[in-house]
C-alpha cells in the first residue's frame, strides 16, 4: 500500500491506447535518454517547476522562500533550483501559477478516484487508464496496486514502459495489464548505453518475456536524428516486430523540440538540443520504409 | 449570383402599407404579402435543377423598378400612430444588460411533412370549412379571410417561376436544357398547392414554401429546413423507383445547399439522423447523401445538424465526425433523447415531443405548431446577485424601477443569499416578461402574419395570429447570460465568506466596484476558487442551483399558451454583451467576455474536455429547454483515422448520456492556434498533440508555441 509519486494525471488522452483514456504520469526514471521530452519525469523526488512566461515579477515567492531560491535582477527572476527543498511555500503564494511543485505523493486509491471520474467515457469508447511516466515500473508496487484496482473496476489498463525493470515487477503487473506500449530506443547495446545510460539486454529480455506470455504489445520507437535514424535500426525494429507475435503495431515517434522548455522549468540542462523537428515527410518515408520490412502496421504517433 | 433580397422587403413594405388603409388590418397585411411577391423578380440560373432565386441584381435595378417610399412613410406606420398601446418604461433593465427582446417576426418552423403530404390546398380547404362555422366572431372571420387571401400568394409565386421557365425553355437551344426547364415549369404549376410525387418536386415545393415564409416575415432570416432526411425520404424512394440515380439526387442537394447559403443567413438549420415513430434508427440513404453533399459544398450554411441517439450506427457517426466538416464548424450534434425530454418538459406528451425539430442554431421547436420567439430575452444573471449583496442596488449606477424585495446586507449562510437572489430575479423577470408580452401582443395586432398563421396549428381554428394566442404553443427563449460567472461568484462567496470567513460581502462589492484595481490579491484568491467546468462537484453544484432557480421562475411565470424557456445560448454575444457589463464577483473585470453557451467562464482553469462534459452534464439541461451548445476544441489529427473518429463519436455520445442537449466539436486549425497564441486567455483548454501526448497549448512558452504553429502549418499543407 505504498504511496506513489505522480506528476500529472491527464484526461482525454486519445493516443495512449484504445478508446478515451486517462494517463497517469509516474515521476522518476532509471534511464537518461538524452532526447527525453519529459524533464519533470526524470527525478524521483518532488521538485520545483517554474513557468517563466507566467511570472509577473511580483516577488511574493522571494518573500516566503526559506532558502532564498528566488532573486530578482535586471535580467529578471532568477531561480536557484539547487537550493530548493521543495517545501511548496512559494507555489502557494504565486497568484499567477508560475510556480508549482511537480510530483505529488498519492495513494493508488486517490489516483484511481481521479481516473474513475471519466468512467462514462471509458464505457462508451472502450477506453481506460494508461500508466506512463517517467517510468511507471520504477514504482513497481504502486503501479501494480493501481493496475489491479483499475482492473477490479473494469478498466482497460495500458502500461507505457521503457522496459527497464526487474522481471519480478513485470510478472507482478502482467495479469492486470491489457496492453504494453513498449519503447524500443536502440538495437545496439553500446549505443543504447550511450544514449540512455543503460544497457538494452534486460529490456529486450523483458520484451520477449511479455510476448511469450501472450501479451499484446505496441513497439514505440522514437526517431532521433543523429542517434537512431539509421538503416540498421529500422531493420531491427522491423525484425523485432516480425519475430514477436505479441507485437500488434509499431509506432514511430519523430523527434520534436517541444520538451525543451520543460528543462528550463525544472532547472536542468538539456543534453540534446536540436531546434528543428523531424520533418513530417521524412517521418513518413521512415514509416513507409519500416512498413515495407514488416507485416505489422506501422504508424506515426 | 448574389441577389438583393432582404433589406428590400422592408423598403417595399413601408411603401405599400397605406394602399389599403381602408381594409381590416389582417387583410391589409395579406395584401402587402401579395404585393411583395408580385414585386420580386425571380430567376432561374443555368444548370438550376429547381427554381428558387429571387431578388434584384443591383441596387440600381431595384431603385429603377420601384420608386422610393412615399414621403413620411415611416411616420405613418401603424405603430407610430396615436392610440397605439404604449409600453412600460424598462430603461432600468436595459441599462443593466437585461434585454426583454423585441417583436420576433421570424423563427417559424414549417412542418414540411404535413405541407408536402397534403399540399397547400389542404389549408385552403380547412380555412374555407372553418369560415362556415356559424359560431365564429366577426373578428375571427376577418382573420380567416385574410389567411385565404394570403394563400393566393402561393400560386402567384410558383406560376411566376413556371412562366419564367416556360419562356426560357422556348429560347433554349439545347434539347437537354429545354427538358430541364420544362420539368421545372411543370413542377411549379403543380407544387406546392398539390402534393409532390418525387424528390425533385418535393424539394421544389418545400423551397417555394420557404421563400413564401421569408417574404411573409419581411426579413429573410431564421427559416430552418427541419428533419430533411426523414420527411423527404418517401419522395427519395419514389424517385429511386422511377430510376433516378443518387448522383442526380446529389446534384439537387448541392443546389439546395448553395441556395440556402445565399438566402439562409447563418441560421437555417437542416438535420439528419434521429429515430422514427417506432424509436428505430431513422438514418437512411438520403442522410448519407446529405453528408456527402455537405462535404462537397463546404458551406457554412445551412447549419448542418445531426440528431444522435443511443443506437446511432457507428458508420453514420464516423461520416459526421469528419475533419472536413469540423474545420468549417459543422455539424452541430443534438441528442435525440435529451432534446425530446426537454421539449416534453414544457408540458407536451412525450409521444408528441418526439416530433421536435431544430430551428436555427439551438431552438428546439414543434414544427408547425409553435410561435417560437427565438430572439428571446437576455437575462443578466449576475444583476440579482449584485442587488442581493448590495442592499438592492447594482454595482454601478442605479436601478430605477421599484423593487419589492426588502433589501438585506448581512447573511448567515449562502442559502440566504440564494433566497434573496431568487426574489430579485423573480421581480426582474416579471418586469421583462410583462413588457415582452405587451410588445408582442400589440405588434401582432398591428402587423399580423396571416400566411404564417395558415402554417401554424390552431391558428385556423382560433382565427388568430400565431403571436396573438393563435399558435398551439408560444415559447420565448430566455438567454441566461453569464450563468457560469454567476455560479462561480456564488462558489467564491460561499468559500471565502461563509466557509473560510476571510472576507465579507462588502469586500466583494468594494473590489468589484474598483474593477479589482488595487484588489489583485483578492482577485487571485477568487481565481483560485473552484469553477464550473472543472468537474468540481461544489462549483458545478452552484451552476446547477443558479439554473434551477431560473428554471423554476420561468415555469412559475407561464400563462395561457406562453412558456418561458431558459437557455444558456450566447452565440458570440458572450463577447459583445460582456463589453457593456461591469465587473462580476467571480473576478471577471468590466468589459470582459462572459462564459460562452454552456461552457465555463473564461477565467476558469480548464481541466480538459472530459471534465467540461462531466460538469455540463450535471446541469439540469432538460429543464433548460431553450437550448444550448457546449463548445469543445480537439486536435484535427484525431480525425484522421477510424479509431480516432470513433473516439470522438464516443465522446459526443457520453455527453448526451450524461444529459447534454447539444455539442459542437471544433477541429484545430493553424488559424485557431494563432488566435490562441495572440489571446491565450481565451483558449485555456486548447489541447494539442505532440509526441503521442496531448498537452495544453498554453503550457508552452511563446517560442515553442511559434514553432508548433509553424510545424502545424507545414503539416496542414502536407495533409491537404
Ligand atoms: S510569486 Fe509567481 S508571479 Fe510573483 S514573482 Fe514569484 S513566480 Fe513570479
Ligand atoms: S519550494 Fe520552498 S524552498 Fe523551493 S523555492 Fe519554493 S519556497 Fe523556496
Amino acid at each position: 500500500m505504498a504511496d506513489g509519486l505522480v506528476f500529472d494525471i491527464q484526461h482525454f488522452c486519445l493516443d495512449d491506447g484504445p478508446g478515451i483514456r486517462t494517463t497517469v504520469f509516474f515521476k522518476g526514471c532509471p534511464l537518461r535518454c538524452i532526447w527525453c521530452h519529459n524533464a519533470e519525469g526524470l527525478s524521483a523526488e518532488p521538485q520545483l517547476y517554474y513557468a517563466s512566461e507566467k511570472c509577473t515579477g511580483c516577488r511574493k515567492c522571494a518573500d516566503v522562500c526559506p532558502e532564498n531560491v528566488h532573486s530578482f535582477r535586471e535580467t529578471g527572476h532568477d531561480v536557484d533550483f539547487l537550493s530548493c527543498v521543495s517545501c511548496g511555500s512559494c507555489a502557494d503564494v504565486c497568484g499567477r501559477e508560475a510556480l508549482r511543485i511537480a510530483g505529488r505523493r498519492m495513494s493508488a486509491r486517490e489516483v484511481l478516484k481521479d481516473v474513475l471520474a471519466d468512467k462514462p467515457f471509458y464505457d462508451q469508447s472502450e477506453g481506460g487508464v494508461t500508466l506512463s511516466g517517467g517510468e511507471p515500473l520504477m514504482q513497481g508496487d504502486f503501479a501494480c496496486e493501481l493496475a489491479e484496482l483499475a482492473k477490479i473496476n473494469g478498466l482497460h489498463v495500458c502500461v507505457e514502459t521503457s522496459g527497464y525493470c526487474t522481471p519480478q515487477t513485470l510478472r507482478q503487473i502482467l495479469p492486470f495489464t491489457d496492453l504494453f506500449l513498449f519503447d524500443f530506443k536502440h538495437h545496439d547495446p553500446q549505443l543504447h548505453r550511450r544514449f540512455t545510460g543503460v544497457d538494452n539486454r534486460r529490456i529486450l529480455e523483458n520484451l520477449r518475456f511479455l510476448s511469450e506470455n501472450g501479451k499484446e504489445l505496441i513497439l514505440r520507437c522514437p526517431i532521433i536524428p543523429g542517434c537512431n535514424d539509421s538503416e540498421p535500426h529500422y531493420r531491427a525494429i522491423a525484425e523485432l516486430s516480425e519475430e514477436l507475435c505479441g507485437v500488434t503495431a509499431v509506432h514511430i515517434e519523430p523527434y520534436h523540440p517541444f520538451g525543451l522548455s520543460k528543462y528550463r522549468a525544472v532547472g536542468r540542462k538539456a543534453a540534446y538540443v536540436r531546434d528543428e523537428l523531424l520533418d513530417r515527410r521524412d517521418a513518413e518515408r521512415i514509416r513507409d520504409h519500416i512498413a515495407s520490412l514488416t507485416a505489422k502496421p506501422v504508424v506515426i504517433s | 449570383m448574389n441577389y438583393l433580397h432582404d433589406l428590400n422587403i422592408f423598403r417595399f413594405r413601408k411603401g405599400y402599407v397605406y394602399e389599403w388603409d381602408n381594409l381590416p388590418v389582417p387583410m391589409r397585411e395579406a395584401k402587402v404579402f401579395l404585393k411583395l411577391i408580385e414585386a420580386y423578380p425571380v430567376h432561374i440560373e443555368p444548370d438550376d435543377l429547381f427554381a428558387g432565386w429571387y431578388g434584384f441584381k443591383t441596387e440600381e435595378e431595384m431603385t429603377a423598378a420601384y420608386p422610393p417610399e412615399p414621403e413620411g412613410a415611416l411616420e405613418k406606420l401603424p405603430h407610430k400612430q396615436e392610440g397605439f398601446p404604449t409600453l412600460p418604461d424598462i430603461g432600468a433593465l436595459r441599462a443593466h444588460g437585461f434585454h426583454p427582446g423585441s417583436y420576433d417576426t421570424a423563427h417559424h418552423e414549417n412542418d414540411y411533412r404535413a405541407i408536402l403530404s397534403g399540399g397547400m390546398n389542404q389549408y385552403k380547404t380547412r380555412i374555407s370549412e372553418e369560415l362556415r362555422n356559424p359560431e365564429n366572431s366577426e373578428e375571427k372571420n376577418v382573420f380567416l379571410e385574410a389567411m385565404l387571401e394570403s394563400l393566393k400568394g402561393v400560386e402567384m409565386l410558383s406560376y411566376k417561376f413556371a412562366e419564367l421557365a416556360k419562356t426560357m425553355a422556348e429560347q433554349a437551344e439545347d434539347a437537354k436544357d429545354r427538358e430541364r426547364l420544362l420539368r421545372i415549369e411543370a413542377a411549379c404549376r403543380k407544387v406546392p398547392m398539390e402534393p409532390p410525387e418525387d424528390f425533385f418536386e418535393a424539394v421544389q415545393a418545400a423551397y417555394l414554401v420557404r421563400i413564401l415564409t421569408s417574404i411573409s416575415y419581411v426579413c429573410c432570416v431564421s427559416v430552418s429546413f427541419g428533419n430533411f432526411d426523414r420527411y423527404m425520404y418517401p419522395y427519395y424512394l419514389a424517385s429511386k423507383e422511377k430510376g433516378v440515380s443518387d448522383d442526380e439526387i446529389l446534384a439537387i442537394l448541392l443546389q439546395l445547399y448553395r441556395i440556402l447559403d445565399n438566402y439562409g443567413g447563418n441560421d437555417c438549420a437542416i438535420s439528419v439522423g434521429g429515430v422514427d415513430e417506432n424509436d428505430r434508427d431513422a438514418t437512411n440513404e438520403l442522410s448519407f447523401l446529405m453528408i456527402r453533399a455537405e462535404k462537397m459544398s463546404k458551406l457554412r450554411s445551412p447549419l448542418f445538424t445531426a440528431r444522435i441517439h443511443a443506437g446511432t450506427p457507428k458508420e453514420f457517426l464516423r461520416e459526421l465526425v469528419s475533419r472536413e466538416l469540423f474545420e468549417i464548424g459543422q455539424p452541430s450534434f443534438y441528442s435525440e433523447e435529451r432534446c425530446r425530454e426537454a421539449v416534453a418538459s414544457r408540458g407536451i406528451a412525450i409521444e408528441e415531443a418526439r416530433n421536435w425539430n431544430i430551428s436555427t442554431c439551438m431552438n428546439l421547436v414543434m414544427a408547425g405548431q409553435e410561435a417560437a420567439h427565438g430572439w428571446g430575452c437576455k437575462v443578466n444573471t449576475h444583476l440579482p446577485l449584485e442587488l442581493a449583496l448590495n442592499g438592492g442596488q447594482p454595482l454601478s449606477g442605479t436601478f430605477d424601477l421599484p423593487l419589492k424585495t426588502p433589501p438585506k446586507r448581512s447573511y448567515a449562510d449562502i442559502d440566504e443569499v440564494y433566497d434573496q437572489y431568487r426574489s430579485y430575479l423573480r421581480e426582474l423577470l416579471h418586469y421583462a416578461m410583462e413588457w415582452q408580452h405587451l410588445e408582442t401582443k400589440r405588434m401582432a395586432q398591428a402587423y399580423p402574419n396571416p400566411f404564417i398563421a395558415v402554417l401554424t396549428e390552431d391558428c385556423i381554428s382560433r382565427g388568430k395570429d400565431r403571436w396573438d394566442g393563435g399558435a398551439r404553443y408560444h415559447n420565448l427563449v430566455m438567454e441566461m447570460m453569464g450563468f457560469a460567472n454567476t455560479a462561480d461568484a456564488f462558489t467564491a462567496i460561499d468559500a471565502l465568506v461563509f466557509e473560510q470567513k476571510k472576507y465579507t460581502p462588502d469586500d466583494f462589492i468594494a473590489a468589484a466596484q474598483a474593477d479589482y484595481v488595487g484588489y489583485e490579491d483578492f482577485r487571485d484568491q477568487l481565481l483560485r476558487c473552484a469553477k464550473y467546468g472543472m468537474n468540481n462537484e461544489k462549483a458545478d453544484g452552484s451552476a446547477r442551483r443558479v439554473l434551477a432557480i431560473a428554471s423554476e421562475l420561468c415555469e412559475e411565470m407561464r400563462a395561457e399558451n406562453r412558456r418561458y424557456l431558459p437557455s444558456l445560448h450566447t452565440l458570440w454575444d458572450d463577447v459583445h454583451w460582456g463589453r457593456g457589463i461591469p465587473a462580476f464577483f467571480d473576478g471577471r473585470r468590466s468589459g470582459e467576455p462572459v462564459n460562452k453557451n454552456a461552457g465555463p467562464a473564461t477565467l476558469a482553469r480548464r481541466a480538459g474536455p472530459t471534465a467540461l462534459v462531466l460538469s455540463a452534464g450535471r446541469l439540469d439541461q432538460i429543464r433548460c429547454s431553450g437550448g444550448q451548445a457546449l463548445d469543445v476544441h480537439i486536435g484535427a489529427r484525431n480525425l484522421d483515422t477510424d479509431a480516432g473518429r470513433d473516439k470522438i463519436g464516443a465522446f459526443i455520445k457520453t455527453y448526451f448520456a450524461l444529459g447534454g442537449l447539444q455539442i459542437q466539436v471544433n477541429a484545430l486549425s493553424s488559424e485557431t492556434l494563432q488566435k490562441a497564441y495572440d489571446h491565450p486567455e481565451e483558449y485555456p483548454d486548447l489541447l494539442v498533440r505532440i509526441g503521442g501526448h496531448s498537452r495544453y497549448f498554453n503550457e508552452f512558452d511563446n517560442d515553442m508555441k511559434q514553432k508548433f504553429i509553424e510545424r502545424f502549418k507545414i503539416e496542414e499543407g502536407a495533409d491537404a
